[in-house]
């Protein structure tokens, strides 16, 4: 364990700030490399209709993306290392800053890229491969970085607290808990406005790419509408109603079960899979359909899963009565 | 829905599983139209035979309690939800402290018949 305590800073730093700091740099350094075969001032943003609207010198440009991603890296290795102790927490915050400079960087070099030879960038074009293509990347990157950061574990594995609730489970009874629950109406709200809005830009924005967008969101709104809590001898299972997503927290590994009282919106920032950036259970992470009740399930190595659930406290008493069962 | 079997019990554990599940529809843990576990999955939670479980769910499919549908599982009915597993697990009570007391089943009718005038 101290191995990794002492290893999870530096990781952390790598991943959040020198990762995208030296995309960013490598994409700046590009693009000024190309400076002779550029037109004097290249596009920089395209209308609607897909003509170029707003132009920019290189130089200007490769500033612009060494600068966002340096400045990106730094805001981003700060948070990631205040929050490398919070489960989940650090690892996304690596993994959003990285991604997201990954994404401005290649976007912008490959667009640059296209306009080499042209005599005036009025007739630059912009195409589906270039976002498509810097999307591609920021997906690899971000897991990378999310690769690199181990989600935090030194919060030590305190054993079951006194007050926690506890189901006594005999030798040879077999025993399971299940209980399903559903989006509440405003996660519901919630999700619908997300699908339309992006179905709505899309047809005014004339980007059909768009309606792809929102076909995902709305197979993961479907995916994750409502879910099956299981607590059994193999531990506590998560299952989408069509049997995916599956998260599983094996018996071994949990070191205890509690009820908090979760909040969607101020600690889980919305609905659906979670990870809390702020509150009681900060870096905990799991399924938050709507605001309740919730079994809190602490690790062996310090990660939190929640999930809202009605009588959650028959769900924890259970756990801990597995977990003594098994001492 | 806590379902709790005893292999040590002299009640088969079909029926433990089929009295577990009428109690959690009677309390209202699950609602009408509500689906149950998938057999192999609940069999493979409480490690006994698939078989028991199937039984167990026939047995609420002969009270009343669920329909079994192809490909749909067990789904809570509406009569079930709505007092019919309360009113069953208030029998199964019922004739359980009959049986205790050395009451035929003649005997158990008849006080009904009379609370029923």
């Amino acid at each position: 364990m101290t191995t990794t305590r002492s290893r999870l800073v530096p990781r952390t730093v790598v991943a959040a700030g020198v990762l995208p700091a030296t995309i960013a740099v490598a994409g700046a350094v590009l693009i000024r490399g190309w400076r002779d075969e550029l037109p004097a001032s290249v596009a920089t943003h395209w209308g609607l209709n897909g003509t170029p609207d707003d132009f920019a010198g290189p130089v200007a440009v490769a500033l612009f993306v060494g600068g966002f991603g340096v400045v990106a890296a730094a805001v981003g290795a700060v948070l990631a290392v205040l929050a490398h102790r919070d489960g989940l927490l650090g690892r996304s915050v690596a993994a959003v800053t990285a991604g997201t400079t990954a994404f401005v960087t290649v976007l912008t070099t490959s667009l640059v890229a296209d306009q080499r030879g042209l005599a005036d960038a009025g007739e630059a074009g912009i195409g589906p491969v270039p976002i498509v293509g810097s999307l591609a990347a920021a997906v690899i990157v971000a897991a990378v970085a999310g690769w690199m950061v181990p989600p935090g574990s030194e919060r030590p594995a305190s054993g079951l607290p006194a007050d926690a609730p506890r189901l006594q489970v005999e030798s040879d009874e077999r025993v399971v808990w299940t209980r399903s629950v559903a989006t509440g109406s405003y996660g519901v709200v919630v999700l619908v406005a997300g699908v339309g809005v992006t179905v709505v830009s899309s047809l005014l924005a004339r980007q059909w790419w768009l309606l792809g967008l929102a076909a995902a969101l709305a197979v993961l709104a479907v995916l994750m509408y409502s879910v099956t809590v299981t607590v059994d001898r193999h531990g506590l299972t998560v299952r989408g109603r069509f049997g995916w997503p599956r998260l599983r927290t094996p018996i071994e590994q949990v070191d205890h079960a509690a009820v908090a009282e979760v909040h969607p919106i101020r600690h889980f920032g919305g609905y659906g899979y979670r990870i809390a950036a702020f509150g009681p259970l900060r870096g905990a992470s799991g399924f938050i359909l709507r605001g309740g009740q919730g079994l809190v399930v602490d690790r062996a190595d310090g990660r939190r899963s929640v999930v809202v659930v009605d009588d959650a406290e028959t769900a924890a008493g259970l756990l801990n009565g597995l977990v003594q069962q098994r001492l | 829905m806590l379902i709790r079997l005893d292999p040590g019990s002299t009640e088969p554990l079909f029926a433990q599983l089929a009295a577990a599940i009428r109690g959690a529809v009677a309390r209202g843990e699950i609602s009408a139209g509500e689906r149950l576990p998938g057999a192999r999955d609940l069999a493979d939670s409480l490690s006994v035979n698939v078989h028991t479980v199937l039984r167990g769910y026939q047995q609420l499919r002969d009270e009343g309690v669920v329909e079994l549908r192809r490909g749909r599982g067990a789904v809570v009915t509406a009569r079930g939800a709505g007092g019919l597993a309360a009113l069953r697990q208030a029998v199964a009570d019922v004739t359980g402290q009959a049986r205790r007391l050395g009451l035929t089943v003649h005997e158990l009718t008849d006080m009904i018949r009379m609370e029923y005038r």
